[in-house]
């Protein structure tokens, strides 16, 4: 039997990973806001960076599947908040959140932090998450205030 | 408590965890069609939002946009002067109705979380186990078709409580757009649950003579078993998901698709096929549940919830002329405009209503 789906996440446990799937509120973009970075990791190795204990991610797209993927507004973290550990920053397609944008080629970004469990790490398609994996931003440790690989 | 309005006297509270604004599910449709067609009626009601995920800036949005909304605790509905608390919880929190206790309680079920559980092999006992109290709590049951009432009964409900009645939902109405005929696209709209089987409309695209269609799927939830799915690199370029839709991206995947596929095996109601049908948009679906209450014989039909039903079904919707089509098409529209509006569905509440206070 399988674990319970995050549209049950209100009537069953297991919601605290839920709290680490971050993103705008996509009823507020029912356009894509012009002039957003396309995100490519060899052309942005400084991506993501730090203000103090806060994790900044800016707004970006990323090209996959013959989608666009939005993530239109700055995501801003703080790590301070989570428990210390070592995160995979995952950009997954979010499915948790309503999206207004007519245009059906463009979807909607959103940052999930994922923890290692055992020898594997988290997948955002796993519940309560069921967000869709687009691309591994990099690692980010919460006690060292580190970002890797940059 | 926060509220946009005097909390006076109201004809009902309707207690609800989401409002029609970054909808957890369908029940944020039925509410946003329960506000228009109460308005339409004047009945009086509050909108009461508890034990929500909501956001500061949305709150501030559904202060703006809603009228009559209130925004607390399960104690602060002490202070609610209505006759009528009608509850559309996913938190099946028994202790509200300590807080009811000078009010008649109407519990509308958007799904039986016994089924849920059954349907989609999932572990629910937790809240099962509240939703039971509350049924057994409650004044008055509200279903959502006979097909649900069966179920009541098929559980052993109505030792729990024997007062229910069945009231279909309803849906405002769109502004019409006629189907995409040439778009050679399949939509799925919905919970990417198992119950509802988001997987068919992907691999139909493997069978003979959907070689040139692809498939549209709108709907929360992505899960490993449809990573996995796409891992064929033909079917990456032709699935395209689009996410939870809302307001404008719902009405651009309904003006997109030629076809909504609805392959659920447990289905309470159904209200993507009133979504469909109230855009002259025809309906492939398994014979099941609220489905055929709403669609009658304007569908076309898989005789059970495997796949190879389904794929017989969508061969035989392949087949179909567009003239024949198109006559299904405007017969269950008519269908909708009869027997599922918002104003159908707030008139029958209020006969329920008068009848129970």
């Amino acid at each position: 039997m399988a674990n319970s789906h995050c549209y049950y996440g209100s009537v069953a446990h297991g919601e605290a990973l839920a709290n680490r799937l971050f993103g705008a509120v996509g009823r507020y973009h029912a356009t894509t806001p012009a002039g957003i970075r396309e995100y490519s990791p060899s052309r942005e190795p400084r991506f993501l960076s730090f203000a103090r204990s806060t994790l900044h991610i800016p707004p970006f797209l990323i090209r996959k599947w013959g989608q666009v993927y939005v993530s239109p507004e700055a995501v801003d973290i703080d790590l301070e908040r989570l428990p210390a550990d070592l995160y995979r920053i995952v950009a997954v397609h979010n499915f948790r959140m309503e999206y207004c944008n007519p245009r059906l080629d463009e979807c909607l970004a959103g940052i999930f932090l994922a923890r290692r469990n055992g020898d594997v790490w988290e997948q955002a398609e796993d519940p309560p998450i069921e967000c869709r994996t687009i691309e591994v931003l990099g690692h980010v440790d919460s006690v060292a205030i580190r970002i890797t690989p940059q | 408590m926060i509220s946009n309005c005097a909390v006076n006297q109201f004809d009902v509270v309707e207690i609800t965890n989401e409002l029609p604004l970054n909808r957890l599910g369908g029940v944020g449709s039925v509410i946003d069609s329960l506000i228009s067609g109460f308005a339409t009626l004047k009945v009086r009601v509050l909108w009461y939002l508890i034990d929500h995920n909501y956001r500061q800036t949305e709150i501030d949005d559904i202060l703006a946009e809603f009228p009559n909304v209130a925004i607390g605790t399960m104690a602060e509905l002490d202070a609610i002067r209505a006759p009528i608390a009608h509850l559309h919880t996913y938190n099946h929190n028994p202790q509200i109705l300590d807080h009811l206790k000078n009010k008649k309680t109407l519990f509308t079920i958007h799904s039986l979380l016994r089924c849920e559980a059954e349907f989609n092999d999932i572990d629910l006992s937790w809240a099962i186990e509240r939703q039971e109290r509350l049924i057994a709590g409650c004044d008055t049951i509200i279903l959502v078709s006979r097909a649900e009432l069966k179920h009541y009964h098929r559980l052993g409900y109505e030792e729990l409580n024997n007062r229910v009645s069945v009231i279909h939902n309803g849906l405002r109405c769109p502004d019409r757009s006629f189907r995409n005929t040439a778009s050679k696209q399949l939509g799925f709209c919905g919970r990417l649950v198992p119950r509802k089987r988001p997987e068919y409309v992907q691999r139909i695209l493997k069978e003979a003579g959907f070689e040139e269609h692809s498939s549209l799927i709108a709907g929360r939830g992505f899960s490993a078993y449809s990573r996995d799915l796409m891992r064929d690199a033909e079917l990456q370029r032709r699935t395209r998901y689009l996410g939870w839709c809302g307001r404008e991206r719902l009405e651009a995947f309904y003006r997109a698709i030629e076809l909504l596929v609805i392959p659920s095996s447990y289905e309470p109601f159904g209200m993507v096929a009133l979504e469909a049908i109230s855009r002259g948009i025809p309906i492939v679906c398994t014979r099941i549940g609220g489905l055929v209450e709403i669609l009658g014989d304007e569908a076309i039909y898989a005789d059970d919830c495997g796949y190879d039903s389904f794929r017989r079904a969508m061969g035989q919707w392949l087949r179909t002329q567009k003239c024949t089509l198109d006559a299904m098409a405007h017969a269950a529209y008519l269908r909708y405009c009869r027997q599922f509006t918002d104003v159908t569905m707030a008139t029958n509440y209020r006969t329920l209503f008068e009848r129970v206070a």
